[in-house]
């Protein structure tokens, strides 16, 4: 059973996944253009103040990425008013697990295309002594964010179904609106704090604001 | 319509949705940039400070300003843990004077438990203040940690109202440190104002970066080792051996900021705990023999300066080697909340 979701999921987001997996593979390539190529002037400092742009460029593709993944397939099921997973002889429960891990394996795909890209940048540059690459530890920490994003993506539309993009845009203008009144009035703390349950270490999208290196010491 | 079209028509509706997401979040970001900031620390702020500084003048040429108009009235103390606090009686309520008193007490216990106990006693004796710049629309809503009686005209820290006793925790472990370089004129001039007591479990690393991005290659040999260009990096009389004639990169002032001399003060606490403390806080005749900073730094640890270094050396770079791989933490926290995810999902079924 779980064979065949997994080959129906892999059939209808094989494109995504390719797509997803080709920006995955340029962005390396994109920082380290940005930060100035293999210039003869370059210091160990703009090499690495070159590739930051890398972390929210990454963090970006995982968030849209993601929802992409998450809500395409569902979208193909709600077509057919989801007629063919309720006539399933599983429950509706094991069906979105099973539905959740294949969409959830075809993100290593981007993951290791990263992986790829930024070997293949390491390779191109000359790297000053003493610096090292880390495109494993920076792969890890995209599959964690793609997955993170995934299931948040995910979640949203099956909880609010055809609704989903809508909830999620008020959501966020509305913590956008929440976040301005109370920095208006004086009481920017509730905001910081706000933003520190989402975003702290242990908060579900800590990941995000970890330190996402190409290079470093 | 073909089911290949009717797909595509799906998979470009889905993919505007999610760049419309995209956009919001965009819109969204600085949240998560300020969110980002206090997570990551300092290490990828480091090329930016440059910018930073001309920004933080700017700030401290208005607050200066604002301070100027205000009419401070410390009419009001505390005093907890050997520590006195000044502030206008009509401001500070009692629940932030309780938060000031609880902020002292887990700075004490966060010294005496990271460098022995009676380390907190660089504490004892320490006076400073609390007044409210005011502006013209918002007033009361930032508070102004200043150093010693006289708010005005001196470098102060802001903080939120009200006063949340992390806050002053993290300012008394600062001040801590700043007191121990204003007691010891060779420390003083060694890591001017960067000293801080503040646990910050990047610091190490962002040393080690510091000096493998220097401009000068003593500083990259320090990085790999080499303790004579270490004590060479490190001390401001050998100014004319901080460069080589290789170095072809533009040289500045310093070929490493301050941060990694204070580096080593910290080190030098940790090795030596209390007893280091009280020996660099002692006062000292001028014109000691120990007006060298590594070597009274090593005899603070009860070490030799070349041991000194070589251990700071070495815990630069196993702090570096912890830094870049993916925690244990953070792997087992995504998989966990991408778990609630899941099981949320599952909780409503279609009709």
């Amino acid at each position: 059973m779980f064979t065949m979701i997994l080959r129906t999921h892999w059939a209808w987001t094989r494109l995504v996944v390719a797509g997803v997996s080709l920006l995955a593979f340029l962005m390396p390539a994109f920082a380290w253009r940005m930060a100035g190529g293999n210039s003869s002037a370059f210091g160990a400092v703009q090499l690495m103040d070159g590739l930051s742009v890398l972390g929210p460029l990454l963090a970006f593709l995982a968030l849209t990425g993601s929802f992409v993944l998450a809500v395409y397939p569902w979208t193909l099921d709600a077509e057919t008013n989801h007629v063919y997973p309720l006539t399933l002889p599983i429950t509706w429960t094991r069906y979105v697990g099973m539905r959740y891990v294949a969409g959830a394996l075809t993100l290593i795909v981007p993951a290791a295309a990263l992986y790829l890209g930024s070997r293949f940048v390491v390779s191109l540059v000359v790297l000053p002594p003493l610096l090292q690459a880390y495109p494993g530890s920076l792969a890890i920490r995209f599959l964690l964010a793609m997955l993170v994003a995934y299931s948040a993506s995910f979640s949203l539309q099956y909880l609010a179904g055809r609704r989903a993009t809508l909830v999620a845009l008020v959501s966020l203008l509305a913590l956008l609106l929440v976040a301005t009144i109370l920095e208006v009035s004086g009481l920017s703390q509730i905001a910081n704090r706000l933003g520190t349950l989402l975003f702290d270490p242990r908060g579900p999208f800590g990941v995000f604001t970890d330190t996402w290196v190409l290079i470093d010491v | 319509m073909s089911d290949a079209r009717r797909r595509w028509g799906l998979g470009r509706a889905v993919i505007v949705r999610a760049l419309m997401i995209g956009a919001a979040l965009c819109v969204a970001a600085p949240m998560t940039a300020r969110a980002q900031a206090r997570t990551q620390g300092r290490a990828e702020l480091d090329a930016r400070i440059g910018r930073m500084q001309v920004s933080i003048k700017a700030t401290q040429a208005r607050l200066n300003a604002a301070r100027q108009r205000v009419a401070v009235r410390l009419d009001d103390s505390l005093v907890s843990d050997g520590v006195t606090v000044l502030f206008p009686a009509a401001a500070l309520r009692e629940r932030d004077r309780d938060h000031v008193r609880d902020g002292i007490a887990a700075a004490r216990h966060a010294l005496d438990e990271r460098f022995g106990a009676g380390a907190s006693s660089i504490l004892d004796g320490d006076l400073w203040s609390v007044s409210f710049p005011s502006s013209t629309r918002r007033t009361l809503d930032i508070g102004l940690l200043t150093a010693g009686r006289d708010p005005t005209g001196r470098q102060g820290v802001t903080i939120p109202m009200p006063i949340e006793s992390a806050r002053i925790e993290q300012y008394v472990l600062a001040r801590a440190g700043r007191r121990l370089t204003a007691m010891n004129a060779a420390l003083g001039v060694f890591a001017a104002g960067a000293v801080s007591l503040e646990p910050q479990p990047r610091a190490y690393h962002v040393a080690y970066r510091q000096l493998v991005v220097s401009r000068s290659s003593v500083a990259r040999r320090c990085a790999t080792g080499v303790v004579s260009a270490c004590r060479t990096i490190l001390d401001d009389r050998a100014v004319a051996q901080w460069f080589d004639a290789s170095d072809t990169l533009a040289r500045g002032p310093r070929p490493v900021p301050r941060g990694v001399n204070a580096s080593l003060v910290v080190f030098t606490l940790e090795r030596g705990g209390a007893k280091a403390l009280a020996t660099l806080s002692a006062p000292r005749a001028a014109g000691d023999s120990l007006a060298d900073p590594i070597a009274l730094l090593a005899d603070a640890a009860g070490t030799t300066p070349d041991q000194l270094l070589q251990g700071w050396n070495a815990t630069l770079r196993a702090a570096s080697d912890q830094s870049i791989a993916p925690s244990m933490p953070l792997v087992a926290t995504a998989a966990f909340w991408s778990g609630v995810f899941l099981l949320v999902s599952t909780r409503r079924r279609p009709r």
